[in-house]
């Protein structure tokens, strides 16, 4: 029994409610949201340290265990992940000091920030399929409210699509959930696991029909192809700071969740479908995006049309994982979750340095910024290190996530989709020169900006740069960390003995061989059958040349 | 300021304080038969609300409603945090037995649920009462 790993999700919550009562009180707020929140990263990063050397820890709610109770399960994954939130998010709450408004102040933002805190780590926590749907409504509503704040006409017009778009997602995630529990009879992940194992045939089917229902909504909140349009409208009117979390981390939980519950928790026979389906809207993702962003002239529209095209970068690794080669599937997962890691720092990090531009220009139109460089050489060498790095060049920690995603579509034979990747990065590049010629260089329009201090908000920005050089020139110990939750992830032995206890994960062994019998009695079977289309296909050509 | 009619603030006068008792028993019948926090928070805040449409909004409006949705939350989370720091684990749950009323754990999680019901619905109330002012 854990009861400590409550704290990353009870002590945000907390906060928020203490902070209601001090809305009137600037400073205190401040210090106590920064108190909790470096409180909580504390014990993230040590749990980081302890899951790694320990194994995965888990916690039953209420002393009720697993499968009949709620479980909380911190692997390394999931910890990983933890760090994250509580290391942008601390950063982007030290940055919305200078930005945040009276306005937003009155209608409970700190507060807010953290619930929504709270909410990502509930859903990187948890490990039943229900209480994920329980943090996605968590993080929802408070980002909903974020948004809000202030309540203008263009607030209220944006914010409108963004409730819609996701009250669909989530109406579909209660069915989906409905679905798999009428067929499996649990929604506790490891129970879920070990027990679509054993399905087959119309079962095995309704499982999946559930988790392309899954697919949908984890596309919609991850930002993937098609299902992206509402990002780009939505994301501009975060209060800047919030931002930087906003396009961080919040689609990088629909991506956590594609790879929790596709890789580590349906086991169906059939299950590969989705894998496959997101390695093809995986490259549309990535293209889809950057040409987006290409044609944008708003370098908040700019920045979140990258957010889709980046998102399609982690969907393809996750596509990698349908090869049958395990190791080639390590390597896949391992570099998915390094390019999350890198992702998470580096798009914080830029729109950090946007809200920078933003401010002392006065205007979010790349057209009316230029020659910030004579003006703040400072914030042009930060967005310098992040738009290398998000573009992957070396050595920053983009070139690492790119290099080893590229490298294991190029030893898996994907090789279209790793093409596409490579024109999305150039199309990245180009598009980061845009901002850089268009904000750094050029005469200044000095005329209308606004001389408001910027010199604070560079510090946390800063410390995302310095992440982001740290993890890629000492990428090494990072890349073994994420092999090791790789593993985790891809087998999900561990991670169903740690939840169920020891002998539940049904024996391996057995099963592959079972799987061996299955596909010689398949091969049989279909032998005739095969041969029979190979003869029709020939007698087709051979009708055809006459 | 209200435009009501007498039958209304006639009946309001005898609804309210009807409502709060038909919620106060589906509140404490919760645990065993239908009803609990979310129900009764509703039927709470649907007396007040044909009060506030017979006697207008200001004296509702002097109070503030969303403490209220904050401390329900306060008392629904502490219901499962006491223990954890007792050392029972979080949300773990008991039963009292005061003579021959059972009272569990789940009542104080059920009366968080109603303030935070109660709470946003009187200040959705109230912000929409005071729109037009």
């Amino acid at each position: 029994m854990n009861t400590h790993l409550i704290i990353p999700i009870l002590v945000p919550l907390f906060t928020a409610m203490v902070l209601t009562f001090f809305s009137r009180q600037p400073v205190l707020q401040r210090a106590m949201s920064l108190a909790s929140a470096l409180g909580v990263l504390g014990y993230v990063l040590w749990l980081l340290f302890y899951v790694d050397q320990h194994g995965i820890q888990t916690m039953a709610v209420g002393g009720w265990e697993a499968p009949w109770g709620i479980v909380f399960v911190a692997d390394r994954l999931a910890a990983i992940m933890l760090c994250l939130t509580m290391g942008v998010g601390t950063v982007a709450m030290i940055y919305t000091f200078w930005t945040v408004t009276r306005v937003q102040q009155q209608y409970f933002f700190y507060p807010l920030m953290h619930v929504l805190m709270g909410g990502v780590n509930w859903s990187f926590l948890t490990g039943d399929l229900f209480n994920l749907f329980v943090s996605y409504e968590v993080m929802l509503i408070s980002s909903y409210a974020m948004m809000m704040a202030g309540a203008s006409r263009q607030q209220l017009r944006q914010t409108f699509k963004y409730i819609v778009i996701n009250a669909i997602g989530s109406s579909l995630f209660v069915a989906a959930i409905g679905l798999i529990y009428a067929t499996v009879g649990t929604l506790n992940m490891a129970d879920i696991a070990v027990q679509t194992t054993q399905l087959t045939g119309q079962r095995a089917a309704m499982v999946t029909a559930a988790s392309i229902m899954l697919l949908v909504v984890f596309s919609i909140k991850s930002g993937a192809f098609p299902l992206f349009f509402w990002l780009p409208d939505s994301y501009p009117i975060v209060p800047s700071g919030v931002i930087g979390f906003f396009a961080g981390m919040l689609t990088k939980v629909g991506v956590y969740s594609l790879l929790r519950v596709f890789i580590t928790v349906f086991q169906q026979e059939g299950g590969e479908l989705i894998v496959q389906i997101l390695l093809v809207l995986s490259g549309f993702t990535m293209l889809l995006g950057v040409l987006g962003a290409m044609c944008q002239w708003d370098i908040r529209r700019i920045l979140s049309w990258h957010i889709i095209s980046q998102v399609g970068y982690m969907l393809m690794g996750i596509g990698f994982t349908g090869h049958v080669d395990p190791l080639i599937v390590n390597m896949a997962i391992a570099g998915t979750i390094f390019y999350v890691a890198h992702n998470i720092i580096v798009k914080s990090c830029l729109f950090l340095v946007g809200g920078i531009a933003e401010r002392i220009t006065g205007t979010q139109e790349l057209k009316k910024m230029g020659g910030l460089l004579n003006v703040a050489p400072g914030v042009a060498g930060l967005f310098l290190v992040a738009g290398l790095s998000i573009a992957g060049i070396p050595p920053f920690t983009g070139f690492a996530g790119k290099f080893t995603l590229i490298g294991v579509g190029f030893s898996g034979g994907y090789f279209l989709v790793v093409a596409v990747a490579i024109i999305t990065s150039f199309f990245t590049l180009y598009s980061m020169m845009k901002i850089w010629t268009y904000v750094f260089w050029g005469k200044a329009h000095e005329s209308q900006w606004q001389p408001l201090s910027y010199r604070g908000m560079m510090a946390p920005t800063a410390v995302l740069v310095l992440a982001t050089t740290a993890f890629g020139v000492f990428a090494q110990p990072f890349i073994d960390l994420a092999s090791k939750a790789a593993t985790d992830v891809r087998d999900p032995n561990n991670y169903v003995t740690a939840v169920l206890g020891q002998g539940a994960w049904p024996v391996v062994a057995e099963a592959k061989s079972d799987e061996a019998d299955a596909v010689a009695a398949d091969d049989v079977e279909q032998s005739p059958d095969a041969e029979r289309r190979a003869v029709a296909v020939v007698a087709n050509l051979t009708r055809e040349a006459h | 300021m209200t435009v009501s009619s007498p039958i209304l603030r006639t009946v309001a006068r005898f609804a309210l304080p009807l409502s709060l008792v038909v919620s106060a028993i589906i509140f404490m019948q919760g645990h065993n038969l239908p009803g609990g926090g979310f129900i009764a928070g509703v039927l709470g805040a649907a007396g007040a609300a044909i009060y506030l449409l017979a006697f207008g909004v200001e004296r509702a409006a002097r109070i503030q409603w969303w403490k209220f949705a904050v401390v329900g939350l306060c008392i629904s989370l502490l219901t499962g945090t006491v223990q954890a720091l007792l050392g029972y684990g979080f949300m773990n749950h008991t039963i009292w037995h005061i003579g021959s009323y059972h009272l569990p754990t789940a009542t104080f999680f059920d009366l968080g649920v109603y303030l935070i019901v109660l709470g946003t619905l009187m200040t959705i109330f109230v912000e929409l009462g005071m729109e037009d002012r």
